[in-house]
């Protein structure tokens, strides 16, 4: 919108004009398109200089970039400035959006993988969430449909291909952003949620240096 | 770097995380200058939106170049057709900015939309109006009131460049002109805060909404 940019001249005023237009067109990808973009397509990807110019972008603004497959790139929140949002309660969905996703993401997903059917610490998934699993009494319908549709135009979840069984969905391509200490977060806290007194549990409290349960209620008792 | 430079750094990454997490942000006129976010002030001045900006070259527009969709809109051409007709009824003094302009009521954008298509009413036409304007609410580029039936420009329209003013003033001289607004608050009204999530930012483009024929609805459930 500007000739001059506050935050991003700096970092870009000496790259020849070239380099300039190569670095913010795979800035502009790794941010805006709606999947990860593959490495080969985009020279601001390809060559290390100047994905090192991308990552100091993405930096400036909170963000940081993700590899995914080996062979993409997208961009997420970096872990330290959504660990300090995190803990001055910042959370811009509401409490029956999130109950929304995480029932499409374990239907989707943590079922799936508990199975060995999904490998892998992605949150990708073609395994269809339908909206019969996605029924609770602690949500309306309404509330429901109005959540599944801001969901979707945030692109945390999608509508699956299969329609045999009325409208299903999956996680949307938005999951792909999470860099790995985010997935293994996800991973952990819906093993807290779903199974607290497995041993998995245990190890993660004891890794997180959160108290076993067991002990709390000793000690409570 | 000192460390006055490493907290600004830090507090501009967090503002930044914060407008990209949940779209603009309303804040007190007393919050700081944040780098690379422009202040839309609101009408009465009690408040001020910040409003991410990129260099020019940077974007959504560099992805159809890339071949690289953002998260789809949904309803896209009648979501822009809706943004059109709010720009029309809202953006009054055309020799200005578009930001903050005038309040539109929902009145005004159904005879607006009715005439555009060329014939009376239908009775669908209200659940895409309505549709469009809660979707375009969401993503900060419109602000509606539903109680009051009305409608206001959103903080992201001060991202508009004069180039893309000239081509929106050429569109509204082609739709019908609307009826005047018969206002049921007294202005300036102050908008609820409304924290829908946002992120899905593309800018819809109104120009191709005369041109397009609307996508087929899709089922929420």
């Amino acid at each position: 919108m500007s000739e001059q940019h506050a935050l991003f001249d700096p970092l870009l005023q000496d790259l020849s004009d070239r380099a300039r237009d190569e670095v913010l067109a795979a800035f502009s990808a790794v941010q805006y398109a709606a999947h990860p973009v593959a490495e080969v397509q985009l020279a601001g990807l390809r060559d290390v200089t100047l994905r090192r110019h991308v990552q100091k972008m993405l930096k400036l603004i909170g963000r940081t970039l993700v590899h995914v497959d080996g062979t993409h790139w997208t961009a997420g929140y970096a872990d330290d400035v959504a660990a300090t949002l995190t803990a001055q309660g910042w959370q811009p969905l509401s409490v029956v959006d999130r109950a929304v996703l995480v029932l499409v993401l374990i239907h989707s997903v943590a079922i799936p993988r508990s199975e060995g059917i999904l490998t892998g610490d992605s949150w990708k998934s073609a395994r269809p969430t339908t909206v019969d699993e996605l029924r609770t009494t602690k949500i309306s319908g309404e509330e429901r449909r109005l959540a599944l549709q801001r969901l979707r135009a945030a692109g945390l979840i999608q509508l699956s291909g299969d329609h045999s069984g009325g409208p299903s969905y999956i996680p949307g391509p938005q999951l792909q952003r999470l860099t790995p200490a985010a997935r293994r977060r996800l991973q952990d806290q819906l093993i807290l949620a779903a199974a607290p007194a497995s041993p998995i549990a245990e190890a993660i409290r004891a890794r997180n240096g959160i108290p076993d349960t067991a002990e709390v209620r000793e000690e409570d008792a | 770097m000192s460390t006055e430079a490493v907290e600004r750094r830090l507090d501009n990454a967090l503002w930044w995380a914060k407008v990209q997490s949940a779209g603009p942000l309303e804040v007190d006129p007393d919050t700081p200058a944040v780098a690379g976010l422009t202040r839309a002030v609101s009408p009465d001045g009690s408040s001020v939106w910040l409003v991410p900006t990129l260099p020019s070259g940077a974007g959504h527009t560099v992805l159809e170049e890339l071949g690289t969709p953002p998260v789809a809109v949904e309803q896209p051409n009648e979501t822009a057709r809706v943004l059109a007709i709010c720009v029309t009824c809202c953006w009054t003094d055309r020799s200005g900015p578009a930001w903050p302009g005038a309040i539109g009521t929902l009145a005004q954008v159904r005879s607006v939309y009715a005439g555009m298509r060329g014939r009376p009413e239908q009775s669908s036409d209200l659940t895409l109006i309505i549709g469009s304007l809660r979707r375009l609410h969401a993503t900060h580029w419109l602000l509606w009131n539903e109680k009051a039936g009305e409608v206001r420009l959103g903080p992201r329209t001060i991202t508009w460049t004069p180039t893309d003013l000239s081509t929106l003033r050429d569109l509204c001289r082609h739709l019908p002109d609307p009826p005047p607004a018969v206002l049921t608050s007294p202005p300036p009204a102050t908008q609820d805060p409304d924290p829908l999530p946002g992120p899905s930012e593309r800018p819809p483009s109104p120009d191709t909404a005369l041109t397009t024929p609307p996508a087929p609805a899709v089922a929420d459930e």
